[in-house]
């Protein structure tokens, strides 16, 4: 498996992993949960949304759960997923090079003071 | 995709059944896995979004949501499909990597197959089809002469028998330039390609090709100067001592350095370089790569006492193509009309003194005008028929080279099977399987295409090398052109289909159950009954190319040894131009004598005799005659063939004489004698005894010569026509008493040693005589009889290739196929052989099996070859196209290689050592 986690994460990837990253989700889950953190600007497609995942799976960024997480969950069709220590690993990398990004554009004087 | 009957996401309420129908629908943009894996979950996200949307009462919102949805189908469905691919492609060159050996059997054959064809296309398009290349809008030009005419020809023709005018003269092409009004723009340039031995920039003697054109020649076919500038129509009314070179002789000969000013010095005047033609730039003739051009005012002054710009009533020189670029809103037919009465008008000022049935005869002269946006060839209608026939030859043999291939697979195929039955098992569609397998065979179809289109380049210069020993300067550059490249790809991707659709089908027609019986995979009857056709369909195939090679090869070796009257070999031809080196009347005569005894003269030469026409020099002569005794039913029934010859011609040549006696040196200062072939003795004196008769020749304005006949010779065959077709009437009359007769003879020189080095001793006898006396070749006999069948030879050595090739493979397919069903069956065989079953009875069992499908495949062969032999018949030869012995011969080479090729694997079924196959099974 290619280790991807020194490349800049496509945008769609690093919000699932985000939205993954408190619990396990649903893809409509995971689609809600961008939606409400970006306030309404990030709206995944359904084909946006598993391609991305179908690409983290193989890449081992996230792995499908054979049991729904919430014992009182009624629909038995939804499927999970949960990150994996390597993705982790890749949304950890990424916030530090977006981090480290911000700082120089602060330093350069164009980004407001924390 | 998993379907469900209700609604997928459970909510109560939701009333978007239609929405989810056509998103449905999007999602078969998707590629099938991943439908099948995401496609539930993408609709049930779909709907709900959907259902929130109308919920809230936001328009805009469930507009956006299908925009999206929209917008994935255009972007994200087209990513997953090269995902797919590029996954099938990474897998597919893993495969090829593991293993090497069938990769490259596989890409090497198609690479042939594939190569071949596009060379063979290629060329066939640009004989056949292309346009001029580096002339402007070509689709405008005309040509008011024949486009596969090439030559001249001094004194007159008729409608009637020759049909339209193949050539014009000088002062009938001033007439259409001057009256005309169709045309922007009219030219002509010489119909023959002339070789000059020239200095360059006073260097050494070189040979350049050229030809003269008249002033508008650049200008009609519309082309700019790449250097310098190029002949205007003023250079039609001075004859200006200049030369145009083309773009090639300048970065050949110049390395493209500064070239106007520079001179070319020839025989007999010194040229100035004003210009180069563009780059690509050929001229008027496809096929021919000129050096330099001409222009057509210093004909008289560079080929003296050859004056072909003016005609002298009746004779004309007729030597001229004409080209015209035709004016907007003329048709062809209204040039045509308008260049007609022109033309008319013309020979009814030339011939006019004339009067009665011969005037009538004279006047019966017409112009055809053709599209001209192909130019003349020397070389396309005699080549494209055979071009034609090896493009089907080399198309059966990729067709045999893809059912090998289909074969390889089926047995590969075969081998996979508990691979593919696992995948199939796992939840794999058959379709994502049939589809990974296509790729695989994409892969190699590619790399063999890609492979085969560099191949075609260099097969491509063979046949050019080829087809250049049998058409002097035939030049054709090959060029990747939009049609050939996609004829290339067509070929590519047809022969990937054939090869690969069927072992992808059969090798997942498995099922998910995994054999329970073997650990290595089975092939299932269904695989082994199509791998039987397909070999039966190889050698059914191979059966046309093989009877065709064999007519072929039979073809030209009928027309090798065609019978010509005389031996071939140990004759050398020496033409000379006395007329050009300045000897007239008596001078000549003198000439031609005082030669005639100092070549006589060089150790091992035998004989020595002349000949005006020569032998399969390409001329040809005829004569209006009185025959005594004769009455002609019409004026064309008065017509025979003729030639000058030296003394003692026919026992130098070695023709017997029937009756009478040959030509004398004592006849020189005698009557006026000749000789006839058996054809005229037969046509003009049927029963009587010619000896004695006079024959008499009916000259320019009506000027009659008799002659005595003192002989009869054998039919000899001395022109190309009479090598596949018959021997007309020809009276040979003596050159010592016709001395202006033979203006450029050729010396005939019978050796008794070996001809290279009396051939280079004749030169230096000529050049002691006279060294500005024009040698214009030297040749054996046997050389010039090569280059005439060259094409045949050509044409039946690639008939033998591909046949050898297409035999090659369908004994590779045939013994690949047996083999492959003999070691499926060691454990019979083991227990056969342990019951005491003795290797013959095996072998013979085996064999036995085989014959089915040798049968088929001979028995529809046979029908192939019948009908493919129908196509080859024009180019046949002394050979029926459906000869018995040719096609027994063909059919028992393909039974023999069929059963070598099951032979060798049933023997080493027969040497099993049954102990071991037992304990394996």
């Amino acid at each position: 498996m290619d280790d991807q986690t020194d490349s800049p994460l496509p945008g769609a990837v690093f919000h699932i992993l985000i939205a993954l990253a408190d619990r396990d989700r649903h893809g409509y889950s995971i689609m809600q949960d961008v939606a409400a953190r970006t306030g309404g600007k990030v709206k995944l497609s359904p084909g946006t949304l598993y391609s991305a995942i179908r690409r983290m799976l193989e890449q081992g960024m996230v792995e499908e759960l054979s049991e729904s997480p919430d014992p009182s969950s009624t629909d038995e069709r939804r499927r999970y997923y949960r990150i994996t220590r390597l993705g982790k690993h890749a949304a950890t990398a990424e916030v530090a090079r977006l981090s480290a990004l911000v700082k120089q554009a602060r330093a350069a004087g164009l980004a407001p003071n924390a | 995709m998993r379907e469900r009957a209700a609604n997928p996401t459970g909510r109560p309420g939701d009333h978007v059944t239609l929405q989810k129908t056509v998103y449905r629908a999007l999602l078969y943009c998707y590629p099938a896995a991943f439908r099948h894996e995401f496609g539930d979950q993408m609709l049930a996200m779909f709907a709900e979004q959907l259902y929130n949307a109308r919920q809230s009462g936001n328009f805009g919102e469930q507009l956006a949501i299908w925009m999206r949805a929209a917008s994935d189908a255009l972007t994200i469905a087209p990513k997953e499909h090269f995902h797919v691919i590029h996954q099938d492609l990474r897998y597919a060159l893993r495969l090829m990597a593991a293993k090497p050996a069938f990769a490259a059997v596989a890409i090497l054959s198609l690479a042939l197959g594939i190569g071949g064809i596009t060379a063979i296309f290629s060329l066939w398009n640009g004989v056949l089809n292309a346009m001029l290349p580096a002339v402007s809008h070509p689709e405008q030009l005309v040509m008011l002469t024949d486009p596969d005419a090439f030559g001249m020809w001094h004194g007159r023709m008729s409608y009637r028998e020759d049909g339209p005018r193949p050539w014009l003269t000088y002062e009938e092409f001033e007439q259409l330039r001057d009256h005309g009004d169709s045309f922007s723009s009219l030219m002509a340039s010489e119909a023959n390609l002339d070789s000059f031995a020239v200095r360059v920039d006073s260097g050494d003697l070189e040979t350049v090709d050229g030809r003269f054109v008249s002033g508008g020649f650049f200008d009609t076919l519309g082309v700019r100067a790449a250097n310098g500038r190029l002949f205007t129509p003023d250079d039609d009314h001075v004859a200006n001592p200049t030369a145009v070179i083309s773009f090639d002789f300048w970065q050949r000969r110049f390395g493209g350095q500064p070239i106007v000013g520079k001179t070319i010095a020839f025989r007999k005047a010194t040229l100035t370089i004003i210009g180069v033609a563009p780059r690509g730039f050929i001229g008027e003739t496809s096929g021919q790569n000129p050096d330099l051009w001409l222009p057509i005012r210093m004909q008289p002054i560079m080929v003296p006492q050859q004056d072909w710009l003016h005609d002298t009533p009746p004779m004309k020189a007729m030597w001229l193509h004409a080209f015209g670029r035709l004016k907007p809103g003329v048709t062809v037919a209204q040039a045509e009309a308008q260049s007609n009465a022109i033309f008319e008008a013309g020979l009814e000022s030339f011939y006019g003194p004339m009067s009665g049935e011969k005037r009538r005869d004279y006047l019966d002269q017409r112009l055809h005008l053709t599209p001209a946006a192909r130019g003349a060839s020397t070389a396309r209608k005699e080549l494209s028929s055979s071009l034609e026939v090896l493009l089907i030859a080399v198309g059966v043999l990729l067709l045999i080279a893809c059912a090998n291939l289909a074969n390889l697979l089926l047995a590969r195929g075969a081998a996979r099977k508990s691979e593919i039955a696992l995948r199939l098992s796992l939840g794999a569609s058959r379709g994502r399987i049939v589809r990974q397998l296509v790729t695989e065979s994409l892969t190699l179809g590619l790399a063999g295409g890609a492979a085969g289109l560099v191949l075609a380049h260099f097969i491509y210069g063979g046949l050019i090398w080829m087809i250049s020993q049998a058409h002097d300067s035939f030049a054709m550059h090959f060029s990747l052109d939009p049609i050939v490249l996609a004829f290339g790809f067509a070929a590519t991707i047809t022969a990937v289909r054939l090869f690969s659709v069927l072992p992808s089908f059969e090798a997942t027609k498995t099922g998910a159950r995994l054999s329970a019986q073997s650990r290595s995979a089975t092939a299932s009857a269904h695989e082994k009954r199509w791998g039987r056709y397909l070999v039966s369909l190889q050698l059914a195939l191979s059966l046309p190319l093989l009877a065709g090679a064999g007519l072929l090869a039979r073809t030209f070796y009928n027309i090798d040894h065609v019978d010509l009257g005389f031996a071939k070999d140990h004759l050398i031809m020496l033409r000379i131009d006395s007329r050009e080196g300045g000897y007239q009347g008596a001078r000549r005569g003198d000439l031609h004598r005082e030669l005639s005894r100092d070549l006589a003269q060089i150790p091992g030469v035998r004989a020595i005799t002349l000949s005006q026409l020569g032998i399969f020099t390409g001329g040809e002569s005829s004569d209006q005659i009185d025959v005594e005794g004769y009455t002609p039913k019409n004026e064309k029934d008065r017509g025979s063939a003729t030639d000058v010859v030296g003394w003692n011609y026919f026992s130098t040549v070695g023709v017997p004489l029937i009756l009478g006696r040959d030509i004398l040196d004592s006849d020189r200062d005698g009557p006026k004698v000749c000789v006839i072939n058996e054809a005229f003795a037969k046509k003009f004196f049927g029963g009587r005894n010619p000896i004695g008769m006079h024959v008499t020749r009916i000259g320019d304005n009506s000027v009659r010569d008799t002659f005595q006949v003192v002989g009869v010779a054998r039919n000899l065959r001395t022109h190309f026509q009479e090598i596949r077709g018959k021997v007309g009437p020809r009276y040979f009359v003596a050159a010592a008493q016709s001395p202006n007769a033979a203006s450029s003879p050729t010396f005939l020189i019978r050796t008794a040693t070996k001809t290279g080095p009396v051939a280079s001793a004749a030169r230096k006898v000529i050049e002691r005589l006279d060294s500005a006396l024009p040698i214009m070749s030297v040749q054996t006999l046997e050389k010039r009889m090569e280059s005439l069948n060259g094409q045949d030879r050509i044409i039946a050595q690639l008939a033998i290739v591909f046949a050898a090739i297409a035999l090659a493979l369908a004994a590779i397919g045939l013994y690949g196929v047996l083999s492959y069903g003999i070691a499926r069956r060691n454990g019979e065989i083991g227990v056969r052989i342990a019951l005491g079953a003795r290797p013959g009875r095996v072998i013979s069992m085996l064999l036995r099996e085989t014959f089915g499908l040798i049968a088929v495949g001979l028995l529809i062969g046979a029908g192939l070859a019948y009908g493919a032999s129908r196509l080859i018949k024009s180019q046949l030869y002394g050979v029926a196209a459906q000869d018995p012995l040719t096609f027994s011969l063909a059919g028992a080479l393909l039974l023999a290689i069929a059963f070598f090729a099951s032979y060798l694997p049933a023997r080493r079924a027969s040497k099993l050592d049954p102990m071991i196959t037992l304990r394996q099974e």
